[in-house]
């Protein structure tokens, strides 16, 4: 059997495909977490069913790009069963949806949802008028993983026998009957979030604390990311040791304690910071502070031609740009779309965090944070500045913005947990794959020359990568850097930003670069192209037009800006004199208008 | 009036919405922003927060500005 979830956004439709699955997929407290069609399946009372997840609309006419999406798979109506999840506390407007999913004459079973948020709010709902009004509804709780499949075995059983074939009547104003409002949804918390100052201010602290916290000179990421990486180190020797006193040969040695422990391991170190950083972008999104602030923000971002919805994709790229990119597909606008897609790959992604915090902490975990955020910052401002350019360029207009509030949940820990383990999952399988596999082939490249020789330690120049890394390398010369080393990490990072460091790590890399040099080899990490998987993205969502345009401006425009840096860092006293006589300038011209006028006054 | 200029914490009912995109007509329609809906307004600097049909929708200027109203009793 076909099963096909729907609903209004944020019902809970993906909770309860990822219970039924066993999947991984997003979840959150927003309207459009789900951007496209989920496939699963799933094993019922030992039938084996399909399972797709639709993004969430509130009609079959469909306002984004993602409802439109959604409409239109419903009314191909390729399917055999509909599950209609319905949010218990915007029953009401989910029976818009409900009228219209009846009218496609299909078996429906509606499943009440988060009930226990209607309740607090002082409404409910009647399930026994609810059985009059021609449809199946169930009262669920889809929080609890184990109970959901009972449930759900239970519907197909009991309840599709009686649904079976087209339904024949729905009374929506029997089912309106059976509904109790709450009293007021507009919270007194909500008043206070939904203010612009206080909610930029709580705002702003939050990034702060979360970014201290994670790798600030005494933060609690940055004490255990120490003790991680000092544990690495001491596991790679004793593995040394051991394969050693067990005459392995060369190669044996330095594949495991190189390649793997010193490419792999050398990540892991930085789990800690990571899992905090993450945290705090999991709270935002599963509290539904996300959708207060992005409304808060819509005015200013509407000035770079953007809409507060688009504060979704520049948050998420915070932890990895490729969900960033496919979020845009929550924008109704296409050409804000493709707007925002020229920027996201200017936010600093959790896994290019990962390379500042290598590369910076050798210089000072002070060093560490200050230039670790200053990149942060400057990179939402540049994604910012393109769209700024690119609205001016069109000469649009404005676009309208609307967006549903999901109810606030400020006491979320156990909900912001899951997806938390999960990214953290994700980056454990992330690392024992893809960055594994880069630091073998880099290992490998960097053990051989062109004869397929194996090459010892001392003889590395000679390597494959060696002869590669130079010729990337030979672009940074002006920055001060002339080691392939730092050449063959960048390419390894264009599989995935982690893979720098593992293959620094790999490498036995000394940390040679001035602090100059560092500085501008971060400024080009920073913005050079994003990981493969990102451009695919981008190549989905926009075409191979703007995913080849990415790859060669975000090249360009990194190797120019590591440039700047990197002389204005070198000549900081040429720089500073710049700023004062800029700055002796402008008074002086200000002070010459105030005389103008002054003078223009006296004389009429 | 439109929606922006009603007071803070007022409940009103709407006389018409004039906003020219069919899609975004239907989606307001969809979330109880409709002639003769009774809604409840909240205002920020971001634009209006109205709560109707017990769903909290955010509007922007633009768009609370094309919402003709009058104050309910």
């Amino acid at each position: 059997m076909r099963i096909v979830l729907t609903g209004n956004p944020n019902s809970g439709k993906t909770t309860l495909f990822n219970a039924l699955t066993g999947s991984n997929e997003r979840v959150g407290n927003w309207h459009g977490v789900t951007v496209s069609v989920l496939k699963g399946k799933v094993k019922l009372s030992g039938k084996l069913h399909e399972v797709y997840d639709l993004p969430g609309l509130t009609s079959l006419n469909g306002y984004t790009l993602e409802e439109k999406s959604a409409a239109e798979f419903l009314k191909k109506g390729d399917y055999d069963l509909i599950i209609n999840v319905i949010e218990a506390s915007r029953f009401s407007v989910a029976l818009n949806l409900t009228e219209e999913l009846f009218a496609l004459r299909k078996p429906i079973i509606c499943l009440v949802n988060m009930s226990e948020d209607l309740e607090r709010l002082g409404g409910n709902i009647n399930y026994n008028i609810l059985a009059d009004s021609g449809l199946v509804f169930k009262k669920t709780d889809l929080r609890y993983k184990s109970r959901v499949k009972k449930i759900f075995e239970r519907c197909l059983v009991e309840d599709f026998t009686k649904v079976n074939g087209e339904p024949n009547k729905f009374d929506r104003v029997m089912a309106l009957k059976a509904f109790k409002s709450p009293k007021n949804i507009f919270t007194k918390t909500d008043k206070i979030l939904t203010n612009a100052a206080f909610s930029t201010l709580i705002f702003a602290i939050a990034i702060a604390v979360s970014f201290y916290l994670s790798f600030g000179k005494f933060g609690i990421g940055k004490i255990l990311s120490d003790l991680l990486i000092t544990t690495v180190v001491k596991a790679g020797d004793i593995v040394e040791n051991i394969l050693r006193q067990n005459n392995a040969n060369d190669f044996t040695v330095r594949l495991i304690v190189e390649g793997v422990i010193g490419g792999v391991g050398s990540l892991l170190g930085f789990l800690p910071p990571l899992f905090l950083l993450n945290f705090f972008l999991c709270y935002l999104e599963q509290s539904g502070l996300i959708a207060r602030i992005s409304f808060v923000f819509d005015g200013f971002l509407s000035k770079f031609g953007l809409n507060g919805r688009a504060l979704f994709a520049l948050i998420t790229g915070f932890g990895c740009t490729t969900i960033s990119i496919l979020m845009t597909r929550g924008l109704e606008n296409e050409r804000v779309k493709h707007r925002l897609i020229l920027g996201l790959p200017f936010i600093s992604c959790s896994a290019k965090f990962v390379v500042y915090l290598y590369i910076a902490s050798c210089y000072g975990s002070v060093f560490a944070f200050l230039l670790t955020v200053s990149i942060y910052l400057f990179g939402f401002i540049l994604a910012l500045a393109v769209s700024f350019m690119d609205v001016k360029l069109l000469n649009e207009n404005y676009s309208p913005f609307i967006m549903e509030l999901p109810i606030l949940r400020l006491k979320c820990l156990k909900n912001t947990v899951k997806p938390l383990l999960n990214s953290v999952k994700q980056f454990i399988i992330k690392v024992s794959t893809i960055i594994l596999a880069v630091s073998i082939v880099t290992f490998l490249l960097g053990s051989i020359n062109f004869k397929f020789e194996y090459l010892p330690s001392n003889r590395i120049d000679e390597s494959i990568l060696s002869f590669f890394g130079q010729g990337v390398s030979l672009i940074l010369k002006p920055i001060g850097v002339n080691d392939y080393k730092i050449g063959s990490a960048l390419i390894s990072g264009l599989f995935a930003k982690e893979a720098f460091i593992s293959t620094l790590a790999s490498l036995n890399y000394d940390y040679s670069l001035t602090i100059e040099s560092a500085i501008a080899i971060l400024s080009f990490v920073a913005f050079y192209p994003p990981c493969l998987t990102a451009l695919g993205a981008i190549r989905r969502e926009a075409g191979v037009f703007q995913a080849v345009y990415c790859f060669l401006f975000q090249t360009a425009f990194a190797l120019l800006f590591s440039y700047l840096v990197y002389f204005l860092c070198k000549r900081l006293t040429v720089l500073l004199l710049f700023i004062f006589l800029t700055a002796l300038f402008i008074f002086a011209v200000k002070v010459g208008n105030k005389n103008e006028k002054f003078h223009c006054k006296g004389k009429n | 009036m439109n929606l922006i200029d009603v007071k803070n914490g007022l409940t009103v009912k709407i006389l018409a919405v004039s906003v020219e995109n069919k899609d975004l007509l239907k989606k307001l329609g969809d979330l109880g922003i409709k002639i003769g809906a009774t809604v409840k307004c909240e205002k920020n600097s971001g634009g209006v927060i109205v709560s109707a049909n017990n769903v909290l929708v955010a509007l922007n200027k633009d768009v609370a500005s094309k919402i003709e109203v009058y104050l309910c009793e």
